[in-house]
């Protein structure tokens, strides 16, 4: 539960007490009740009085009596005062139920305003076990990954001896796997961590357009390929304020979609630039595009838009899960526009670095 | 040679990378646990410490900040080396001069391999 409503709830809690307290004690009830009735019967007064008094002066003649005994309402008026009394001893006495009710009704949802905060802690103690749960997993499959790798690298760099060329090819193909392995196992952490809202933001000022060649330079192998061709339109420098590493791992994410989503000999690309102050990038594709109805579910974890294209395309429909875990951290909310049959851009925009002459400025 | 002093509590971690420094012609002794590194360190003076950050005991930080504090010690410079994604916040790691820099495993041996070689020349 968040720390304001924390503050505000008791608060509001001991008013509404209060409130009811003096509601529900009888002496306050008999009190509103009486004066309900008694205010009735006050005003039943001068309104007879004030029509009769009227009736005598239209008349100009006579007694008081007479004309109120004479005056064809006359019973109403000699009534008024009681029925009045009536009427709002009829109000005191539905108010009093609404009040009861209303202190059943309050009752209620106090409880259930309990039950929820109760539930909620629960929850939060469940998300902490998920969270821990998963660090540990993390941490275990991560373990044996240390020999695994270290030695099928060390053996296939030739660290302890010639290889023959189908013990280097098969070892290759290990290592290949073992990337594969770790890449999610590291997406999955990832994903926790972005879940858990924790996911900490280390921002410095660097250059995007080297992280962006080194990104398209890490997707080289899968560009290659499937005969693609990148593109790139990108100014000379662009230099933003974020977290280097983690919009790495977004361009990465973001092109290995483009990359696996665009038929062999196809066109994919980034493209930069400042735009009103911010640097505005987007990775784009000549692919498959996503259709309409799938659009809405692109940010939801495990789901990918083909259920029937895992085998074909693989990954862990994780990646624009945390593609936009990280962007939302950054407070750099990501647009995907795709036209079925034609491409997907993925746009989205940083802040840029404070320019070097401002930081200046700003100095004693 | 350089000397280096390996620490970890996963005995087939300790064994690969041992097997990997000293491919490289390093000198490697190993420990399991920080007590038994600390204790160790009374008779033996490695150039370069890899030191495991999650271990049962006394954990890698623990024992990192008590060499720092060691006048037998303070000079080894320390690599962590740790299976977490990055390295662990709030325990003012950043305080402790000895620790230079961190490895994360599993790591490509030629990483760990270019972070020791790194630290050896030029301290960090």
């Amino acid at each position: 539960m968040s720390s304001v409503t924390d503050d505000r709830l008791p608060r509001r809690r001991t008013v509404v007490r209060e409130y009811l307290g003096a509601l529900s004690d009888p002496h306050t009830y008999s009190l509103v009740h009486n004066r309900t009735a008694l205010f009735g019967f006050a005003w039943g007064i001068p309104v007879p009085i004030f029509s009769v008094g009227v009736d005598l002066i239209i008349s100009g003649h006579g007694s008081v009596a007479r004309s109120l005994t004479e005056h064809p309402f006359h019973i109403l008026f000699l009534l008024h005062p009681i029925l009045f009394a009536f009427v709002f001893g009829a109000f005191g006495t539905v108010r009093r139920r609404m009040d009861r009710q209303i202190v059943h009704l309050v009752g209620e949802l106090e409880q259930t305003v309990a039950g929820l905060a109760q539930a909620n802690e629960r929850l939060e103690d469940l998300d902490h076990l998920k969270a821990q749960f998963v660090a540990n997993v993390t941490h275990e499959l991560k373990t044996p990954l240390v020999a695994i790798r270290g030695y099928n690298e060390s053996i296939l760099d030739l660290r302890f001896g010639p290889l023959t060329p189908k013990q280097k090819g098969g070892l290759e193909v290990a290592v290949r796997n073992i990337d594969r392995l770790q890449k999610l196992i590291e997406e999955l952490l990832d994903f926790e961590r972005i879940e858990a809202g924790a996911l900490k933001l280390e921002l410095s000022e660097f250059d995007l357009v080297p992280a962006v060649e080194a990104a398209l330079e890490s997707m080289r192998p899968a560009i290659e390929s499937r005969k693609l061709t990148a593109q790139r339109q990108l100014p000379a420098s662009l230099r933003v304020q974020a977290d280097r590493d983690r919009i790495a791992h977004v361009f990465l994410n973001l092109l290995s979609n483009a990359v696996k989503f665009t038929p062999e000999g196809g066109t994919i690309g980034v493209d930069a630039k400042e735009e009103n102050g911010r640097a505005r990038i987007t990775v784009w594709d000549h692919g498959l595009g996503i259709p309409a109805e799938a659009q809405k579910f692109l940010f939801t974890r495990f789901w990918q838009a083909d259920g029937g294209s895992r085998r074909r395309h693989g990954g862990t429909g994780l990646g624009l899960a945390i593609v936009k875990g990280i962007l939302d951290a950054h407070g750099a909310p990501i647009r995907i526009l795709s036209t079925p049959g034609a491409g997907t851009r993925a746009e989205f925009e940083l802040p840029l670095a404070v320019p070097v002459e401002s930081v200046k400025e700003g100095m004693p | 040679m350089k000397k280096i002093l390996l620490v970890d509590d996963e005995p087939d971690t300790l064994r690969t990378y041992s097997d990997l420094l000293s491919s490289e012609g390093y000198e490697v002794a190993t420990a399991s646990s920080g007590d038994q590194a600390t204790g160790m360190m009374s008779g033996y003076r490695p150039d370069l410490i890899l030191l495991d950050v999650m271990m049962p005991g006394k954990n890698g930080v623990e024992v990192a900040r008590e060499l720092s504090g060691r006048p037998d010690a303070k000079d080894i410079p320390i690599v962590m080396i740790t299976a977490l994604s990055s390295s662990p916040p709030g325990n003012g790691i950043e305080t402790i001069p000895g620790i230079r820099r961190f490895i994360y495993k599993p790591c490509r041996p030629r990483t760990l391999l270019e972070g020791v070689d790194h630290v050896l020349r030029y301290g960090r």
